[in-house]
């Protein structure tokens, strides 16, 4: 089972004795809910003597630092505390516990056009934007050009911020914070809003003050962005952190994460749905349902092991299209029983199902005649028992990163009729297919290997 | 490079590091544009959706002078010195330039319970030092100030025909003190505002008696002992009292009760500004 994150050790280049620009110990954000506004006052003057509140954690022992023209990507479902953190480190919350050092001037992107008066127009806002950042009117005029130029929003640099839409809004934040020079950016999410040119301008600016050495700190849900933008990542989830590291293995890490809670709501869904009908509910002796976050299911049999092999039957994790693949799933049978179904299912990065197929599959081509062989279907197995199957295809597939569920479940209707989940496991295995780009070159999520005949 | 790290941790500054005098002095200089922009603002923004603009802000003390006048000559026959013949108009333009000088402590602290309330994005999702939003209404107050003395200045010369004294320009060291109170009690009010709701009512009632505890269509002389002296000990007393000393008789402020009442004020605005600095780390957790 390849199924356990990559120790991921991120390398930046470091100055020696340098001291990063922002330093995150310990920190934890408990938000107290009071009641009444009144009693968070009253609490200030009882000095712990009584506790006026209810304590919901938002951050929980967070440290990492972040060094002087590094960009640092946090990512994290909704409600993960990503916010909370940034505005942490842009000292508009306090932190409950931990500390944060921050070295240099900070400039925060932290919510679509919170900085904006609607009633003014846009010059006048840039003006106010910049006297927040400490600059005078004078070093504001002096850049208002690049500001205006930057954000681009046309004549509606004069009108009132009331009049925008929420992309212009964006840009005009934006251009104003980035180009007021800040030591550190902080930005939210926001770039999300902006439209695709835009966006490219963005990243075209965001890579100017890298290299110009400022630091940045961004939030996304988009894995894309955290990918090619930034040089280490943090994965929240629950206020903690999940992972730390180098981006593309923490983009895995929350890859796995969405995949693990959807697996999750799935599995109440069938709970919730065996539930309203009893007669399903009723058949077997349930065992202690899933044993891990990855997997679940009645255990009456087991997928003990599931390996990715090769043409020499050696296990593999990259393959080129048309190599032969053999996925091999190693079952154990705890219950004496019949009727076993043994199953795989291939999915790529983006959650896109590519391929199921299993034992049962091929009992239904048996029985319909177009294939020969022992049905699996018919055969009964005895407590103990363990069983192997190998699965083998050619990896006809596009270049993706690819992800092996297999499951273990008991059929008693021939053709999927009725079943009942022996044991699921989701992220099984994990293999890659790689495409030679001067061989044998194509694009999309399957080889068809299409053929051009040329006529005339 | 290595710039000083700026910490932020739970613990935050004791009270005793904020009642230092050139560390609030320091903090508001540094913040000094965006108090201007904001006060600024404060000028502009207030009349900028009304058709009449910027010219309300002559229109409001113009009509005020012209009511005042009505009621306290017209109506009430009010004499300010009864020993002397007084104009119809002197009367109101006696009571104006003390009503002025309240107008500036009045209007700053009656907003202040909710100048942190009413902008909760300065509070969660910008960097902001909120302390400069009373200094800003303070700001935006003084421009009124200014508008109502040309006002005044105008009725004396039509009404009048006479210029102010030369007196006249004590008036800075006359409003200093009230400046500085204006700040303390608001930066207090500003900060209570945001855990207690009940604020805002509360300061409109106090004003109310304040008003009237505060000799602004009388004379401090007619007030009997012992009461003179309990409405001497406010720092507004001393400032209507000579602000009509310096406007109207041509005499100097009393010093020895304006240093003292500038002592009492300027130790006002640095408690207040202690307290705010203190309690403005809580104001996300509520808001």
């Amino acid at each position: 089972m390849s199924s356990e994150p990559l120790a991921a050790v991120c390398a930046a280049p470091v100055l020696a004795g340098e001291e990063p620009a922002v330093e995150v110990r310990g920190v934890s954000k408990s938000y107290r809910i009071y009641d009444r506004p009144v009693d968070r006052f009253k609490q200030a003057f009882l000095w712990g003597r009584r506790e006026l509140f209810h304590e919901f954690w938002a951050l929980r022992d967070i440290s990492f630092e972040v060094r002087r023209g590094e960009t640092l990507g946090i990512i994290g479902r909704n409600g993960s505390g990503k916010s909370t953190l940034l505005q942490i480190i842009a000292g508009t919350l306090t932190p409950t516990a931990g500390e944060v050092l921050v070295r240099g001037r900070v400039a925060a992107l932290l919510e679509l056009g919170s900085g904006f008066n609607p009633e003014f127009t846009g010059r006048e806002n840039v003006f106010m934007n910049a006297a927040i950042l400490g600059l005078s009117p004078a070093e504001t005029e002096a850049r208002l050009d690049e500001i205006q130029n930057f954000a681009d929003i046309g004549e509606f640099f004069d009108q009132p911020v009331k009049t925008y839409s929420s992309g212009m809004m964006v840009r005009l934040a934006f251009a104003v914070q980035v180009q007021l020079r800040p030591e550190i950016l902080i930005i939210d999410e926001a770039l999300a809003v902006g439209d695709a040119l835009f966006q490219k301008r963005c990243f075209q600016k965001i890579e100017e003050l890298r290299s110009a050495g400022v630091t940045l700190i961004l939030v996304s849900h988009e894995q894309e962005v955290i990918r090619t933008l930034t040089n280490k990542a943090l994965l929240l989830h629950e206020g903690r952190m999940r992972a730390y590291g180098a981006p593309a293995e923490v983009v895995l890490e929350y890859r796995r994460l969405l995949h693990a809670e959807e697996q999750r709501w799935f599995s109440a869904q069938i709970e919730r749905h065996a539930r309203h009908a009893p007669t399903e509910a009723a058949g077997g002796a349930r065992r202690s349902p899933a044993v891990d976050r990855r997997s679940f299911g009645d255990l009456d049999a087991e997928i003990v092991e599931v390996q990715v092999l090769d043409a020499a039957g050696q296990p593999c994790t990259v393959f080129y299209p048309w190599d032969r693949l053999t996925i091999r799933v190693t079952v154990q049978v705890h219950v004496a029983m019949q009727h076993l179904n043994v199953a795989v299912r291939l999915r790529n990065k983006e959650g896109v199902k590519i391929y199921s197929w299993g034992t049962l599959n091929q009992d239904i081509s048996i029985w319909s005649g177009r294939s020969t062989g022992p049905v699996f279907w018919e055969r009964a197995f005895g407590a103990g028992e363990i069983v192997q199957v190998d699965f083998v295809c050619e990896a006809r597939l596009g270049m993706n990163l690819y992800e092996v569920q297999a499951a273990v479940s008991e059929e008693e209707d021939r053709f999927y009729g009725a079943q009942r989940i022996l044991h699921w496991k989701d992220e099984a295995a994990f293999f890659q297919v790689l495409v030679p780009k001067h061989e044998h070159f194509f694009g999309g999520v399957v080889d068809l290997r299409m053929t051009a005949h040329v006529h005339g | 490079m290595t710039a000083p790290a700026t910490v932020r941790s739970a613990a935050g500054r004791p009270l005793t590091a904020y009642l230092n005098p050139v560390h609030m002095v320091q903090n508001l200089w540094t913040h000094r544009h965006v108090t201007g922009q904001l006060a600024w603002r404060e000028v502009v923004g207030r009349y900028r959706a009304a058709r009449l603009g910027l010219l309300w802000s002559i229109l409001t003390p113009l009509l005020m002078l012209v009511v005042y006048t009505f009621v306290f000559s017209v109506i009430f026959r009010a004499r300010w010195n009864p020993a002397i013949q007084e104009s119809k108009t002197l009367f109101a333009l006696t009571l104006f330039c003390g009503l002025l000088v309240w107008t500036v402590f009045a209007d700053v602290v009656a907003r202040a319970p909710t100048l942190v309330v009413l902008n909760p994005n300065y509070v969660k999702k910008v960097i902001f030092p909120l302390e400069v939003l009373t200094v800003a209404a303070l700001g935006g107050a003084l421009f009124n100030l200014l508008v109502g003395l040309g006002v005044w200045t105008a009725g004396l010369a039509i009404f009048e025909w006479r210029l102010p004294p030369v007196t006249f320009l004590y008036l800075p060291a006359v409003l200093l003190p009230v400046c500085l109170l204006t700040l303390g009690v608001s930066w207090v009010l500003a900060s209570l505002g945001v855990f207690i709701r009940d604020i805002g009512p509360a300061v409109q009632v106090a004003l109310q008696l304040l008003f009237f505890g505060t000799p602004i269509f009388y004379r401090i002389e007619v007030v009997p002992e012992p009461y003179r002296s309990i409405m001497y000990v406010s720092p507004l007393t001393q400032a209507v009292e000579a602000a009509r000393r310096v406007m109207m008789l041509g005499y100097p402020p009393e010093w020895k009760g304006w240093a003292l009442s500038l002592v009492a004020s300027a130790a006002a605005a640095l408690v207040g500004y202690a307290f705010f600095m203190k309690s403005k780390r809580a104001f996300a957790d509520v808001l």
